[in-house]
């Protein structure tokens, strides 16, 4: 954690010489603790964490490379603080922060804050590339998914309902050892080929599985902060020709990507290679299945669920070794039915490699 | 069903001439509509409802609401600002990223407005529960109690905390909460001590508390309520600690009367634990309000000012909290009405030994 902020430090845009950030994830990537108030202000010369008593013996025992002060009175610390280190223009976490939050610190730094992306860019740029020690916590969350999977299988079966296959995913979930149970499922089959992956507010269909179904499963799990994401398509009874080929199609994709998205390499020149394979026979096969114009598979994984970079025609990035990635492809026959793919993977080399087992290359037939 | 978006066109800040609500909770207030990553724009006579492409379905199904998909929707929205001729917008300073509102005031064809005074609309509106919105609030919280009651049944020492959280998340999906992760506020032994525990895979010991701050989930709506119980056996100074506060909760409860002052409310509760010596273990306000996530609802705590209105659910749970021992916190749902207060939370508030 003493790295990260040391790098931070060194790396504060032109013009800024602060950053105050607010946002729960960055206190857990910078300081190494999980807590729900603490402000963490960034210096080119020194940092300091401000936190509340509840957090206080947390922080003194765990942060390392900032210095660590009770939080009593926040806008008179943070003045003090800021006259000392001549701060003038202060970076801040403005995609996550809200309005009004903002303009309350604003005005506690006497209006120092400045609405500026780059610090954020910076931020994210830095948290993209995983350390070592960050890929074997996602990793260790990658494998708790794999035993999930081969778990969960046999209990996908015609005439089970989609929500006994939920909460059979969160059970496992919390046997394999995640610190979160899982979240999402969706069935794609037939009359709901849209239907996208499992959202953590969607109502479950109350329908039952039936003989013929192609079944999405949808799969997260967190180790030690950080989350691996899965999703799985398989077939319940014989698949016609046309389904295997989908799913082969698919597959396929989700390998040109691998290949594509190695160090060095632009996201979206290798995003235009894996959407060329997408065309014809009516099969789309891009995320966004209803505008195939705008392919998206998938985004960065961390401390988030969802981080950056967008794996999209709009990302111009170029890729940094170590970074972690959620590459998920899916391919549906409008009208009729549709397959999700989707795994965790690191950028290395030469191409990207797969945290867990990676998906069956051959449909599944249960 | 009331119409929400027909009632927010009546209460329109002065001098605004459409609203913009980026907020995914409010939005789905508004729309009865989950979708993320939307905008949901009204005017007086008219509201347009911004998603992503993937949730088009979704989007065009909300009643009285045109929906423009497409995955640009900052962009489209802007489109329709300029075809409808909207001078200003109002936006929630609560709600609205700063990105986002810096990205507003640089492109949008209109004068932006964020002074607050539409997150105060809102929130008002928000808070007034319908008779729809107690329905399924009652209905969240009726699972909750169930799988209180029934998690009882299952909770021995020996256990983890990790597999208590498994045994209630499991209750509450059979039961029909729709809550699909089982990530609920719960702790045992010395991390109770800690307002906002989570399983660490701690073993439960006999002598124990266990702390479940538990909620269902129905069309959306969260219920929330907290209770404690003893594994075995519970001593003396447990028995003590857990007594003040049951009895600061009762006083909370009483307290509530339409017109009161939140921070009245929060004082009744508060002095039962401050008389007691525990005054600096108690680390929070006494309540919020419950049900689509409202930020800037009335709070009972010692500054909130807010005299109590008919239609608000609210909380109340005092707590004390032992760092190094152990925590105590109570917690019902209240419903305020001109008829009178109703606890929508049935689990018993006498300390249950299993």
């Amino acid at each position: 954690m003493e790295a990260r902020l040391r790098k931070l430090m060194e790396s504060l845009p032109d013009g800024i010489d602060g950053a105050l950030l607010l946002s729960a994830v960055n206190r857990q990537y910078y300081l190494g603790i999980v807590s729900s108030a603490g402000t963490l202000l960034v210096t080119r010369r020194k940092s300091y964490f401000i936190v509340d008593f509840r957090y206080i013996e947390l922080a003194r025992a765990k942060v390392r490379g900032a210095e660590v002060i009770l939080q009593e009175d926040l806008e008179a610390q943070l003045g003090k603080l800021i006259e000392k280190e001549e701060l003038t223009t202060i970076g801040t976490d403005v995609s996550t922060l809200t309005l009004s939050t903002y303009r309350d610190y604003d005005r506690m730094t006497g209006g120092r804050l400045t609405a500026d992306g780059r610090l954020e860019e910076v931020i994210s740029g830095q948290r993209q590339v995983k350390s070592e020690e960050e890929l074997s916590c996602m990793a260790e969350a990658a494998r708790i998914l794999d035993r999930v999977y081969a778990r969960i299988l046999p209990f996908v079966r015609a005439g089970v309902q989609s929500r006994e296959l939920q909460r059979r995913l969160g059970i496992l979930a919390s046997e394999e050892g995640s610190e979160r149970a899982s979240f999402g499922f969706a069935i794609t089959a037939g009359d709901n080929w849209q239907e996208d992956d499992g959202y953590r507010d969607r109502v479950l269909p109350g329908r039952c599985l039936q003989t013929g179904d192609l079944v999405t499963l949808r799969m997260a799990s967190r180790c030690q902060g950080y989350w691996a994401d899965m999703s799985r398509t398989v077939q319940i009874g014989k698949a016609s020709a046309e389904k295997k080929r989908l799913y082969e199609q698919a597959v396929k994709v989700q390998r040109i990507l691998k290949h594509e998205l190695r160090e060095n390499a632009c996201i979206l020149t290798a995003v235009q290679k894996a959407a060329a394979e997408t065309a014809g026979d009516g099969i789309l096969i891009p995320g966004d299945v209803i505008n195939a114009k705008e392919p998206d598979f998938g985004h960065g994984i961390g401390l988030e669920l969802q981080e950056m970079p967008e794996l999209s025609v709009e990302c111009g990035k170029i890729l940094k070794k170590g970074t972690a990635l959620y590459v998920t492809v899916k391919a549906a026959i409008p009208g009729n039915c549709s397959v999700r793919i989707g795994d965790v993977v690191v950028v290395e080399e030469n191409g990207a490699r797969f945290l867990g087992a990676g998906s069956s290359p051959e449909l599944i037939e249960v | 069903m009331e119409r929400r978006i027909e009632v927010l066109m009546q209460n329109f800040p002065e001098n605004v001439d459409a609203v913009l609500i980026s907020g995914y909770e409010i939005r789905r207030y508004y729309t009865r509509t989950a979708i993320p990553g939307a905008l949901l724009l009204v005017t007086k006579s008219a509201a347009w409802i911004f998603a992503p492409s993937r949730w088009q379905k979704e989007a065009a199904a909300i009643p009285e609401v045109i929906s423009i998909p497409g995955n640009h929707v900052w962009e489209n929205l802007n489109e329709t600002l300029c075809r409808e001729g909207i001078r200003n917008l109002a936006v929630q300073a609560d709600e609205i990223r700063v990105s986002e509102y810096e990205r507003l005031k640089r492109t949008a064809p209109c004068e932006v407005i964020a002074d607050g005074r539409l997150d105060a609309v809102i929130y008002r509106q928000n808070c007034i529960k319908s008779e729809e919105e107690v329905q399924k609030l009652q209905r969240a919280q009726d699972i909750a109690d169930k799988t209180f009651r029934e998690t009882l049944n299952y909770i021995h020492a020996g256990m983890s905390d990790w597999e208590l959280q498994k045994i209630v998340g499991t209750l509450f999906l059979d039961f029909g909460s729709e809550w699909d992760h089982f990530g609920h506020v719960m702790g045992v032994g010395v991390n109770t001590s800690m307002p906002h525990v989570r399983p660490n895979g701690t073993v439960i010991q006999p002598g124990d508390f266990v702390m479940v701050d538990i909620g269902g989930m129905v069309d959306g709506y969260g219920s929330d309520m907290t209770r404690m119980f003893a594994i075995e056996y519970a001593d003396d100074r447990k028995r003590e600690i857990y007594e003040i506060v049951r009895a600061a909760q009762k006083a909370g409860r009483e307290a509530i009367a339409l017109g009161k002052p939140c921070c009245e409310v929060d004082r009744a509760a508060r002095e039962i634990i401050e008389e007691a010596g525990y005054g600096k273990n108690y680390l929070h306000g006494l309540g919020h309000t419950v049900g689509i996530c409202v930020p800037g609802g009335p709070r009972f705590n010692q500054t909130d000012t807010t005299p109590l209105f008919s239609g608000l659910i609210m909380t109340v749970e005092p707590g004390i909290y032992l760092p190094g021992e152990f925590g105590v916190r109570i917690e019902d749902m209240m419903h305020i009405t001109e008829d009178g207060v109703y606890n929508m939370t049935h689990s018993p508030h006498e300390l249950i030994v299993v």
